[in-house]
């Protein structure tokens, strides 16, 4: 009778066009049942756990009480290990503030992180590049491990334990969601069902759980995907000669784009995105013929064509005349040695976006809400972006007294996130797209785009600060 | 009529004395009396009823006992007192004038009514409990509007949707709460961060569905918020029970601010009326009470309408009759009050304040 209820009334309000699926509302039974949390973060991983830090350590959630739900164990590193991990995210300027707002960065500084000062960008097909710097050579980036964001995270989490409590090993099998106004004994809060059987209510629920969201599938959000017919190979590369190892290297294929992010003087970590069959054939084949295999995509020229080269050194030599300042030639990277045993490590790409961020006592970030090409290193940028927006949002709704849960400030957040997100990743889709083909005409195209590009400092100075936030 | 004007009665009781005192009504004949009652009344008429012989005999009952029969009329406000109020008409044989004397018989509720009808005032002598030392005011009933009850009676389960009809009071929140809460925090010192308003005390008068009061109980403040309305009350009450923490901060009652201030001289940090001065009746009246509910160097907030041509336009023609935004009749123009009205109020019930 309840869900008749429901049904009825569903089609009378006026947020009908956010229907969501009709589950019956959950009675009432008293708040001696189930502990109510201000707000639940479902997933633990670096954008989740961020998250909880942020909210942990906001000057107006003193008196709020945070839980951060992850399927995982806890992941204590008590010694940083000699060997360098092979998953490395690369940490914008704007990631790297919002990680020292609430000290996790000062952490990492005590670990171990790798900045770059330069990126060079250039095409397998033609002789054009793209390379940038900022002008006093500030750093542009920071290469830092998977492992040692998280360990960083978990200690600062550890540290505001009595407002923020951290349930390893659980992991959210059902979600209730309420009912958009207030019928007689249903209850207003988000009702979450555990694994081991527990139940807790919460005013906000964040879904940060990674691109095969359970949060989203269960608000009914609706998500464009698209699988890329590419995997990456990620692996620990150790460099034949000792060099200062601060510019990151990114080559575009035809089969995909090759990247090499400087971890120390003598190592760097490989991103190769590329088809399947090659990317299981390259986890397969030896170490000496893997070695091979990165340094010739780095530096062979095979795929050039005597008609695009041409064109591209015409334009070269017309944009001298016209700026007939540095003309950068393109640099080398460093050559491989050998890469780390057991390093090599495979995983599928695809391209991924909620239609919505929110929902009434929902909000998505991270993975959960996009997932991008690592072509462009945005991914766990773009989720840290998340992060500083909704946490400046909930933070002033806190200090303004206003219910955790309610649209008008999460819609502020949505809009503000989607502005820049959808940019971004309609530009990364494009730019995989772009360089995924040998035909003339569009390798000509793209020559002759980031030849003019490279010639203009504003616009790049442009692309890098969208790409820093 | 005119020659009724003039003819004052003063009706003053000690507290604690329970007989009445005769009053005197100047005037030429019973029939102008009776027609004085009879005529359109701005507050109130008497309601009468006849009594038997008095032991002592009043003449004038007997005599005029048909002539008050045949004309009955309605009390308004005494509707509340008990009914059986006698009028006695007395016409002293020797004197020119009337007196009219009203006998409670059996009461348990006091209050002093004033009425003026034509430049005839009389009073209906009641026991009022109330220290010696309070001016008479008009008590409970006086600044609550009956019409406006009726009219948001009919909205009380509406308080919570966001996008129904209470939506223009929810975005309201967004200036009143940062107002109240950046105010009182300018009066202490130091304050938790995480509940910047605890440990004070505050009274939300008008509270309705309780808009205002959960947002204050959430930044740490204990909040009691009255309404007349019962259905707002319950709907407040319900609203809050979900949650744990504001369970305890806030406490909601359904009654008037005359009563409450009784009972709660001097205790509140901040008193907030915020969009019902227009709805209410005696403002001078509801503003004494709210200073004498607040401690020394206490705040109190008024939000309401101005009193311009523009507030007429966009509040009452445009958001009422156009767009809708605010359901037909929930506001008077003529009710609206304006800073400096409001300003000249405080000035003469409040010796000291800042604005």
């Amino acid at each position: 009778m309840a869900a008749r209820l429901v049904v009825s009334r569903w089609a009378a309000a006026p947020v009908a066009a956010r229907a969501g699926p009709l589950v019956t509302c959950r009675r009432w039974s008293g708040a001696a049942a189930d502990t109510v949390y201000d707000v639940v973060v479902s997933g633990g991983g670096l954008v989740g756990a961020a998250m909880a830090c942020a909210l942990g350590y906001d000057i107006h959630f003193r008196d709020k009480k945070i839980l951060l739900i992850e399927a995982g164990p806890k992941k204590v590193l008590e010694k940083l290990s000699e060997t360098y991990s092979n998953r490395v995210s690369s940490i914008s300027p704007g990631s790297a503030t919002l990680l020292s707002s609430f000290g996790a960065w000062d952490h990492i500084c005590n670990m171990r992180y790798r900045a770059f000062r330069r990126m060079q960008v250039w095409d397998a097909c033609s002789e054009a590049l793209i390379m940038f710097d900022k002008d006093n050579l500030d750093d542009m980036g920071y290469i830092v491990e998977n492992d040692v964001i998280m360990h960083a995270l978990t200690k600062q989490l550890e540290a505001v334990s009595d407002r923020v409590t951290v349930l390893y090993r659980s992991k959210a099998v059902s979600y209730t969601w309420p009912c958009p106004f207030l019928m007689a004994d249903s209850s207003p809060w988000v009702q979450i069902t555990l694994g081991d059987g527990s139940t807790l209510q919460t005013k906000l629920l964040i879904g940060a759980d990674g691109h095969n969201s359970g949060v989203r599938q269960a608000a009914g959000i609706p998500n464009v995907s698209w699988n890329y017919d590419q995997s990456a190979v990620v692996a620990t590369l150790h460099l034949s000669e000792a060099t200062e190892n601060n510019v990151a290297w990114q080559r575009f294929l035809p089969s995909g784009p090759i990247a090499l992010l400087p971890l120390s003087d003598t190592l760097s970590s490989l991103v190769w995105s590329t088809s399947h069959e090659h990317a299981a054939e390259l986890v397969r084949m030896d170490e000496e013929q893997f070695v091979d295999a990165v340094n010739s995509a780095f530096w062979s020229d095979a795929n050039h064509t005597d008609f695009v080269d041409s064109a591209g050194s015409l334009l070269q030599h017309a944009l001298a005349l016209l700026r007939p300042t540095k003309v950068s030639a393109r640099q080398l990277p460093p050559s491989v040695a050998r890469v780390d045993a057991k390093s090599r490590v495979l995983f599928p790409l695809g391209w991924g976006h909620a239609a919505e961020y929110v929902r009434p006592r929902v909000a998505l970030i991270g993975d959960a809400a996009h997932r991008v090409h690592p072509l462009a290193g945005q991914g766990v940028n773009m989720g840290f972006g998340d992060i500083s927006s909704l946490a400046h949002h909930l933070s002033s709704a806190a200090f303004n007294g206003r219910d955790l849960g309610s649209m008008s400030h999460l819609t502020g957040y949505e809009t503000e996130r989607q502005r820049h997100n959808t940019a971004l990743l309609a530009a990364t889709d494009l730019l995989k797209r772009l360089y995924s083909t040998r035909a003339t005409p569009l390798v000509l195209l793209r020559t002759w785009g980031l030849q003019a590009t490279n010639a203009v400092s504003p616009l790049k100075g442009q692309i890098m600060a969208f790409a820093s936030k | 009529m005119g020659a009724m004007a003039g003819a004052m009665l003063i009706g003053s009781q000690e507290p604690g004395a329970s007989s009445w005192s005769p009053m005197r009504v100047q005037g030429p004949s019973t029939w102008d009396i009776l027609h004085c009652f009879l005529g359109p009344q701005q507050r109130a008429g008497l309601e009468e009823e006849l009594p038997g012989i008095e032991p002592d005999g009043h003449m004038g009952c007997q005599r005029h006992r048909q002539r008050i029969n045949q004309f009955k009329y309605k009390a308004g406000i005494i509707s509340h007192l008990q009914k059986r109020n006698w009028i006695v008409i007395i016409k002293d044989v020797n004197q020119p004038d009337w007196t009219l004397q009203i006998k409670p018989w059996i009461f348990n509720k006091y209050r002093t009514i004033w009425s003026r009808s034509y430049g005839v005032t009389f009073s209906c002598l009641n026991r009022i409990k109330r220290p010696p030392w309070m001016r008479l005011y008009s008590t409970s009933q006086t600044t609550i509007d009956s019409s406006e009850v009726k009219t948001f009676q009919a909205l009380a389960h509406k308080w919570w949707d966001e996008q129904g009809v209470y939506a223009p009071l929810h975005s309201m929140n967004d200036l009143r709460v940062p107002f109240i809460r950046d105010n009182l925090l300018k009066a202490v010192d130091d304050h938790q961060p995480g509940k910047p308003l605890s440990g004070m005390k505050i009274l939300d008068v008008g509270c309705g569905g309780g808009l205002l009061a959960e947002p204050l109980g959430r930044l740490g403040a204990s909040v009691i918020g009255i309404d007349p309305v019962d259905e707002n009350i319950k709907t407040a009450h319900h609203h809050k029970s979900f949650d744990p923490v504001l369970d305890k901060r806030l406490e909601y009652r359904a009654c008037s601010l005359e009563e409450i201030a009784e009972e709660t001289i001097e205790t509140f940090d901040a008193v907030i009326a915020s969009e019902v001065v227009e709805h209410v009746i005696d403002l001078e009246t509801f503003i004494q009470c709210c200073c004498q509910v607040l401690k020394p160097g206490g705040s109190l907030f008024i939000t309401t309408i101005n009193k311009t041509q523009l507030s007429y336009a966009l509040g009452i023609v445009f958001s009422e009759q156009i767009a809708g935004i605010v359901p037909k009749g929930t506001h008077t123009w003529e009710k609206f009050v304006s800073p400096e009205k409001l300003e000249s109020i405080l000035e003469s019930n409040v010796y000291h304040f800042k604005l």
